[in-house]
């Protein structure tokens, strides 16, 4: 299964974005575009052709899928949840990431880190 | 407006894509209208829909399947066919693929004012590659005789213009306004002499083969000027001249008939047609030398 998720490292960014909204909550697609700028503190933001060109990949590779709420408001909207495997795979990436910052902060002097 | 643009631009995704996202992203449009990211969510539309049709082939339409009648042992049988169209992801990346070809060969040909060299046709082959301006056959071997028309060089021109415009006989003759009169022309002269035949009398007066004396009411000729005059007309113009056979000043319907012959006489040079040098009066051959 480890071989699996390697083959989807490295994340795009939209990819990557979308699984980190998804990993707090469900959330339709709306909620992920706002859930995205609201974590990129408003430096990133998707629109809804990426979106949901993104989502369909991820549905169609199986780290996410579709789940259905009760309600009126919530039945007229579909929400996506992230699975374990999507989590495992999210979690892989941010591993990966995190080398990458440790290997940065390790090459580059404090004062360019900062700039 | 802005969103029967963006929704039509929706519907242009591949259908699969399109029935499963299409109405979530047109919500979502109407959701952002109010805070003026119109642009961005055009641009983003736009991007996705080239996303879709060429890097998501897999996204597209599945091959039509049809269920053929069951057979004599009651077994289904199924096939599958692919559609005879070509795909559309297929189309757009063709047109994509020429438009980025033709671009790239007219900016090459506009840099170096220099047409690409492509090997069109060789009768004897040789290694190097033929140039566009240059002849397919081999040098030596002209197959083709291609006679330009000489306007311009031919002193004569100018005259037979005017001459040609005078004379109707020569002005129906030469069908194409060369003022070359052919052997498709000669063959044919019968024909165009019936045309100017107005009276329909089976003959030609010199009034019908461009003989004019003016109708001033003032100025009353006398009728045997005229008369000398006609006579003159028919004889001393070579065409005319040739046509009349018996010089009585018409062309007779049995004139007419023997028109291509006559007019045969006058190829002094045997070309098979006949020239201004060949048709002009020789007083403006002579002023022409």
């Amino acid at each position: 299964m480890k071989e699996d998720v390697a083959k989807f490292l490295p994340l795009a960014p939209a990819t990557l974005h979308i699984l980190l909204a998804l990993a707090g909550e469900d959330l339709h697609g709306y909620g992920i575009m706002q859930e995205v700028s609201r974590q990129s503190l408003g430096q990133y933001k998707l629109g809804p052709g990426t979106l949901y060109d993104n989502l369909q990949r991820l549905l169609d590779q199986g780290l996410v899928q579709e789940v259905h709420r009760a309600g009126r408001e919530e039945s007229r909207r579909r929400y996506y949840r992230v699975n374990s495997f999507g989590r495992r795979v999210l979690a892989a990436e941010i591993a990966r990431l995190d080398a990458v910052v440790r290997q940065g902060s390790r090459l580059l002097p404090a004062r360019l880190r900062r700039a | 407006m802005d969103r029967l643009l963006y929704v039509w631009l929706v519907g242009l995704h591949p259908r699969q894509f399109r029935e499963r996202f299409g109405q979530e992203m047109i919500g979502i449009y109407d959701e952002h209208t109010g805070n003026g990211r119109h642009a961005a969510l055009f641009i983003d539309l736009l991007i996705s829909l080239f996303r879709q049709w060429m890097l998501r082939p897999a996204h597209h339409e599945p091959a039509l399947s049809i269920a053929l009648p069951a057979t004599s042992s009651d077994t289904p049988v199924f096939q599958l066919l692919d559609s005879s169209l070509p795909r559309r992801s297929a189309l757009v990346k063709g047109a994509i693929l020429t438009l980025i070809w033709f671009s790239a060969m007219t900016l090459f040909i506009g840099r170096t004012g220099h047409p690409p060299r492509f090997l069109i046709a060789t009768r004897t082959p040789r290694p190097q590659v033929l140039g566009v301006g240059e002849p397919a056959a081999w040098r030596g071997e002209p197959t083709t005789q291609i006679k330009l028309k000489a306007e311009g060089e031919d002193p004569l021109y100018p005259f037979a213009k005017a001459y040609f415009r005078m004379i109707r006989v020569l002005d129906i003759l030469d069908a194409n306004h060369d003022w070359i009169i052919s052997p498709w022309e000669i063959i044919t002269v019968p024909a165009a002499l019936r045309r100017l035949d107005q009276n329909h009398d089976g003959k030609l007066s010199p009034e019908e083969c461009g003989f004019f004396v003016g109708e001033n009411p003032k100025t009353k000729l006398d009728p045997q000027v005229v008369q000398r005059a006609r006579l003159d007309f028919m004889r001393l113009n070579p065409v005319l001249a040739a046509l009349d056979a018996d010089h009585d000043g018409e062309i007779s319907a049995g004139e007419i008939q023997n028109a291509t012959a006559a007019l045969k006489t006058l190829d002094q040079n045997l070309d098979g047609r006949l020239t201004p040098d060949e048709v002009l009066p020789d007083a403006l051959t002579l002023q022409r030398q």
